[in-house]
């Protein structure tokens, strides 16, 4: 691979993060229910040590909402296609592409075959949110688009058996733990039936803990040590979600 | 040209002269500085503080309490021999060069490449490297090195990488055990990195989850350039290290993931002609995956004490790790890969989707 290709990299980033401004822009014009999960919703919760993500986007809508999404697909040149999971769209750039994937009114993790169906005020409670780029080069490039709720994220990350993922929720329980109603939390696993779920995997972290395999985990995905103070708060705050 | 980052005033001169004496580059205490050098608690900070910003003494931090320190000199050769170094490159750019713009300047004045995630990115432009850099160096070039690399965004380690918030590059220096100049091949922005070859030993050694995903990612992506076979090739290198079969499983991994021959058959073939017999190996063999697994087999013994759902809970987590039963039957191995983890790859570089 050239460095060309490298610096290709910063070109996609720089496309999506645009692309992602306007998108979020269109939908708001259009009254499109549309909100950003996954990667990208966790840079805007964390800080940029635990970032290891692909360039693809993800986001959720509703199912009333899919035709006029269509149209602000097309309108900034995406593919629009059926998928499993719900709609996907995907931009060709020279060799390289740009994936949107949508879910539609609810997430379905291929890890566990479970769903994470969205609480009805997952639309009114997402707020804008600063994208940090990863690449230094794109520092001017940093969109304010509409991130979902902490609590909804979080649980996205919790309910699959990926420990990428694992790691994810780690860092948001780290990095915006005081953005976080516990109260909200526990109603959303809830009202998916994943209660019981959420709190084994909790416990299976605070046993992780014990064991040193969050340790493990954190210099896996970031290279680093996990310190004692870490350690002790992420505790803490577990202990606090397990109420 | 007058270096202003790594020129030392005249007080730090004598402070790290009196030290040097002493100590020469074995661990030193705080408290030795305040007794050598007879300076006050706050003027030993602040030495300790200017050398550590220049990179004239490395830092360790004790794993248990990272507030304990033990600091060792960097020698005045190697000292001088950066200060050159730095004298070569212009003022206004002194601290605002990136990692990579200083790999860049050292070009052959050091031999060095650039290894781990950072280097797979190279490849694969997938997963975004994190903040530490890899880079393996001959160790006789260690102190060089921390002293030509920390900077105002950076700093050095060789150890364990300890995060301070101040600086947004980390960089992990590693001993090569190979002759540097056959591992690393110079890329077109000027600074070396792994060859892929080597880089995938690297990282199929390593067997975490995230290396499997990474060495999948070059392979997708540079399966036509790779060289497979011959003394450098990926076959004889894997032999040589004792990766072959889990080099032949995740080939076949991807190829049945694929439902395509992705890798061509012969590969493979010429893989399964070295492998022979059974091995006890267990492939990750991450403690994660592996304390995962062991802990999903606890609980399913004890099944007096487990309702039909959870039993049955626990059995689909278990076949989620091994999903590959038949894979792992042929290359004699007991692989505990989460198909997911080869698919995602997969889907996410357009393989499944017929693009490549």
């Amino acid at each position: 691979m050239s460095d060309l290709e490298r610096s290709e990299a910063r070109k996609i980033e720089a496309v999506s993060l645009n692309d992602l401004e306007r998108i979020d822009q269109e939908a708001k014009n259009f009254g499109i229910n549309l909100i950003v999960i996954g990667g990208y919703a966790v840079r805007a919760y964390t800080g940029a040590r635990s970032w290891r993500f692909t360039k693809d986007i993800d986001f959720i809508t509703t199912r009333k909402d899919l035709t006029a999404l269509r149209g602000v697909f097309e309108l900034l040149k995406y593919g629009f296609d059926k998928a499993e999971f719900g709609v996907k769209g995907s931009k060709k750039i020279n060799k390289e592409s740009i994936e949107l994937h949508i879910s539609v009114d609810k997430v379905i993790d291929w890890s566990t075959n479970l769903e994470y169906r969205l609480p009805e005020d997952i639309f009114s409670k997402a707020h804008k949110m600063s994208i940090k780029p990863y690449f230094e080069e794109n520092n001017q490039v940093k969109p304010s688009v509409m991130v979902a709720p902490i609590e909804d994220v979080l649980v996205m990350k919790l309910m699959t058996e990926r420990t990428r993922d694992h790691f994810d929720a780690i860092s948001i329980i780290l990095g915006s733990y005081e953005k976080l109603n516990v109260k909200r939390f526990c109603a959303n696993c809830k009202y998916s039936d994943l209660d019981q779920h959420i709190t084994n995997r909790l416990n299976s972290f605070l046993a992780d803990i014990k064991k040193g395999l969050i340790k493990k985990l954190w210099k896996e995905f970031t290279g680093t040590e996990f310190i004692r103070e870490q350690e002790a708060t992420l505790k803490e705050r577990i202990n606090k979600l397990l109420g | 040209m007058i270096n202003v980052q790594k020129e030392m005033p005249e007080w730090l001169k004598k402070c790290y002269n009196r030290l040097w004496l002493k100590h020469r580059n074995q661990a030193f205490t705080f408290k030795d500085v305040t007794k050598e050098v007879g300076v006050s608690r706050a003027m030993a900070v602040k030495t300790l503080w200017e050398l550590e910003q220049r990179g004239f003494v490395n830092k360790e931090r004790s794993e248990i309490d990272y507030r304990a320190r033990t600091y060792r000199l960097i020698s005045p050769e190697d000292i001088s021999f950066v200060t050159g170094l730095y004298s070569l490159v212009e003022k206004e750019r002194l601290g605002k060069q990136s990692v990579i713009e200083k790999l860049v300047f050292m070009d052959d004045k050091l031999p060095y490449t650039l290894t781990g995630s950072h280097a797979a990115y190279h490849y694969h432009l997938y997963m975004l490297p994190p903040r530490v850099f890899e880079i393996k160096i001959e160790s006789k070039d260690e102190g060089k090195w921390i002293a030509f690399l920390t900077g105002e965004k950076t700093r050095v380690f060789i150890g364990d990488v300890i995060e301070t918030r101040k600086v947004s590059d980390y960089v992990k220096l590693l001993h090569s055990t190979r002759p540097i100049d056959m591992i690393r091949t110079k890329t077109e922005e000027g600074y070396y990195t792994e060859k892929p070859e080597f880089l995938l030993m690297e990282l199929l050694e390593r067997q975490t989850q995230t290396s499997v995903t990474e060495a999948v990612a070059i392979i997708l992506q540079k399966k036509d350039q790779l060289i497979w076979c011959g003394d450098s090739g990926i076959i004889k290198l894997a032999d040589n290290s004792g990766f072959l079969r889990r080099l032949g499983f995740l080939l076949d991994a991807i190829n049945l993931e694929a439902h395509e021959p992705v890798i061509e058959a012969r590969i493979i073939e010429e893989i399964r002609k070295d492998v022979k017999g059974k091995s006890d190996e267990v492939f990750p063999r991450d403690e994660i995956s592996l304390s995962r697994f062991k802990e999903l087999g606890d609980k399913l013994a004890h099944q007096a004490l487990l309702t039909r759902e959870e039993m049955e809970g626990l059995e689909r987590m278990k076949e989620r790790f091994e999903g590959y039963k038949t894979l792992s039957s042929k290359w004699g191995i007991q692989a505990i890969l989460p198909r997911e983890v080869i698919r995602k790859a997969l889907e996410d570089l357009g393989v499944r989707l017929g693009k490549k």
